[in-house]
């Protein structure tokens, strides 16, 4: 199914293996460059930023031609079908997408363009014909980020085949009337928990090496989502404007207070698993939720002034980091405060520094050259890429 | 990592015994690291706790006093930077790590506070009358000597983003196209003068191994700013535009020296996209301004596109192999 040369991707596997175990000095150099000699990989896959050039250009080159095509056939034949235009013009690129598989690109940012364009073109062509309602939608959405995971390996397709699905199942589910509408935030904590059991355990068989990192993807995918069910906002807000459920200002919802249980204490449950089971997945998606909690209960609590909640909250937070940190001074239960051996790419680019400057810096231009908008950038051709 | 897959490695010998023992070893006492989650819920403690607190002192001023305010951020500033004296290690012009993982944090605090300070100092007081100038010139100088003294790359950002602020231009990544009016020449100007500065500050930092990493900041900074105000140049001065993409080329060209010499697919990234729009806007305004043609000329421009993309992407396929191979 995979369009890329699958021996090669598994050899890719291997070597990014070889590497690490070479990295935390586990294996000597002339063993590395063996494996990476059994181990052969073809692919055209350039460095990171060139992959972002040759994405941008990619993207350029599909537009105008796309525009270009749509000036030669509407001067020519009078038709105004944009929408077919797009679907045709979408299998096009998708054609041109295999072509450049089969010359070897790999993550090359070539074919990242193509796949994404040849996707938007087929689906924003078919709404142009056609009056698609919602359930609609999210099916074709299903099946063509379906399609492209199984066929591409890309992971955000994988995330984007997952919540075309639990849209789907949310869609379907309540035309069945009241009693369904009421229960969907169950169902789909039930389908989303299951389906992320299912993907855990299949992870844990070692599927095919490819496909591992759209399988997290879902996985994160799936334990968002199913907190997203149980929170008492969303359910409540979500009730208000789908169901026409008609709730005055400080009314909650019926079992209330079970949703309330579930959106602060899954987040709770996450970080607890994560920390007992090392899975920095389920433990970094606790703590991106505990915000969730944060906000849930602040938008119908006021229970502090936001300046105060801050105040405590930053002092928490700063006391916390520090006394875990402390506590983990020499390494206990196998955790480390130190940083593991994966290099980030954050870390080349001092990105950290960017960020400090952007969000601290306070300092204002002095005022006679002060803000003023619209100054004249960009003007230049349609160009992208201001960085 | 893949221990089964290290045991075929073994068996096909190629990887010896001691590797596999030892990657074994490895495998059994591999520590989780916390280290960036630890780090995030420290970064997001600092900005909450800033933030509150301004918001706070903002809220109460009536009741507090101005000076009662100033005080406790003076206080907190100096208290900050008394630490930051106290724990560092022994200076020196090559790469000085900190000492534990909260003075990196405490340094900025340290320094946040202190440019609240001078600036609360200035709106409350008129400190310095009406030298406005003196309100960023003093706070950039402390963090220059913070950024250099304890070797601190985020305070020379923020340092960087001050002087360009004192000499009229805002810098940082989301407002240097925003809240720049770049229809004035001034700013082009002091954009085009800041810019070969921070580039040669760059090179000197470098030659004279003046703590060499700061180099990249000074470059990175410097290389927007550059072509960002030779761009605005070309757009604004309309009459002599084509001298302006003169000027560009050269940048560019200096540039790919650079990338090449430093083997950076990040500089690399840079000048292509940024002489991609200066080239477009030449042959835009030629087909539409100087040859004045219409229909034709759509034409003309979307092959054009699709023409140069095209090449652009050969361009980058060529450059990504010859500095691999260097």
């Amino acid at each position: 199914m995979i369009a890329y040369n699958e021996q090669w991707l598994n050899n890719l596997y291997v070597r990014d293996e070889a590497n690490r175990a070479f990295e935390s000095d586990c294996i000597g150099k002339e063993e590395k460059e063996r494996i990476w000699e059994a181990y052969p990989a073809g692919f055209y896959s350039p460095n990171f930023f060139v992959r972002i050039g040759l994405f941008i250009l990619t993207c350029i080159i599909v537009q105008f031609s796309l525009g270009l095509l749509g000036l030669v056939i509407f001067s020519a034949f009078d038709n105004e079908n944009i929408g077919g235009l797009f679907i045709v013009y979408g299998l096009l690129v998708y054609a041109g997408l295999e072509f450049m598989v089969r010359k070897k690109h790999y993550k090359s940012g070539v074919d990242d363009a193509l796949m994404w364009m040849a996707a938007g073109a087929v689906i924003g062509g078919i709404n142009a014909v056609a009056d698609v309602s919602w359930l609609a939608n999210a099916f074709l959405i299903l099946i063509l980020s379906g399609y492209f995971f199984a066929r591409f390996a890309n992971a955000i397709m994988a995330a984007i085949a997952f919540i075309a699905f639990i849209a789907v199942v949310f869609l379907c589910f309540i035309r069945l009337g009241p009693i369904a509408k009421a229960t969907t935030p169950f169902l789909i904590m039930v389908v989303t928990g299951l389906l992320y059991l299912g993907i855990k355990q299949f992870l844990k068989k070692k599927p095919v090496a490819p496909y591992t990192t759209g399988l997290t993807v879902m996985c994160i995918a799936a334990l968002i989502c199913f907190y997203v069910a149980g929170n008492y906002y969303v359910v409540r807000e979500a009730s208000i404007v789908m169901f026409k459920l008609d709730l005055q200002e400080n009314e909650s919802i019926p079992l209330g207070w079970l949703f309330w249980i579930l959106t602060i204490i899954i987040p709770v449950i996450y970080i607890g698993r994560g920390i007992q089971k090392k899975d920095p997945v389920l433990l970094r998606v606790g703590l991106l939720l505990v915000a969730g909690v944060v906000f849930t209960i602040r938008y119908y609590y006021h229970v502090l002034p936001a300046e105060t909640a801050m105040v405590i909250g930053g002092i928490f937070f700063i006391v916390l980091s520090y006394s875990v940190t402390r506590y983990l001074h020499e390494a206990k239960y196998g955790f480390t405060h130190k940083k593991g051996h994966d290099a980030f790419l954050m870390d080349k680019l001092q990105v950290e520094s960017l960020v400090i400057a952007q969000t601290f810096s306070s300092s204002q231009t002095p005022a006679d050259t002060g803000p003023q908008f619209g100054g004249g950038s960009g003007g230049g051709g349609g160009a992208t890429g201001e960085f | 990592m893949d221990i089964p897959l290290f045991e075929k490695l073994q068996a096909n010998g190629l990887i010896s015994d001691e590797s596999l023992v030892k990657l074994k070893a490895y495998e059994n006492s591999k520590l989780f690291s916390l280290h960036w989650e630890l780090k995030t819920i420290l970064y997001l403690g600092i900005l909450l706790l800033s933030g509150g607190l301004g918001i706070l002192v903002y809220k109460n001023i009536d009741t507090i006093g101005h000076t009662a305010i100033l005080v406790f951020i003076g206080l907190l500033s100096a208290g900050g930077f008394l630490y930051c004296f106290k724990a560092k290690l022994p200076f020196s012009f090559a790469k000085v790590a900190a000492p534990n993982a909260f003075f990196d944090y405490v340094l900025l605090l340290a320094c946040l506070c202190f440019v609240t300070f001078i600036g609360y100092l200035q709106y409350q007081y008129h400190f310095f009358g009406n030298r406005f100038g003196l309100v960023t010139f003093i706070p950039m100088l402390v963090l220059f000597f913070s950024a250099y003294y304890f070797d601190h790359l985020g305070i020379l950002s923020l340092a960087i983003t001050n002087l360009c602020a004192w000499a009229g231009i805002a810098v940082t990544p989301l407002r240097i196209l925003q809240d720049n009016d770049f229809s004035s020449n001034t700013i082009i100007y002091t954009g085009l003068v800041m810019g070969v500065g921070l580039i040669v500050t760059g090179l000197i930092t470098r030659a004279r191994q003046i703590k060499p990493h700061f180099a990249f900041t000074y470059t990175n900074f410097g290389m927007h700013i550059l072509f960002i105000s030779v761009l605005a140049g070309m757009f604004l001065f309309t009459m002599v535009y084509l001298l302006w993409f003169v000027l560009l080329g050269g940048v560019v060209f200096y540039f790919y020296r650079e990338a090449l010499r430093t083997k950076s697919f990040y500089f690399l990234l840079v000048l292509t996209l940024y002489s991609y729009i200066g080239l477009s806007y030449v042959i835009i305004r030629i087909l539409f301004f100087t040859l004045n043609t219409d229909v034709g000329g759509i034409y003309l421009s979307f092959m054009y596109f699709i023409g140069t993309a095209v090449g652009l992407i050969f361009f980058l396929i060529r450059m990504n192999k010859k500095i691999k191979a260097a």
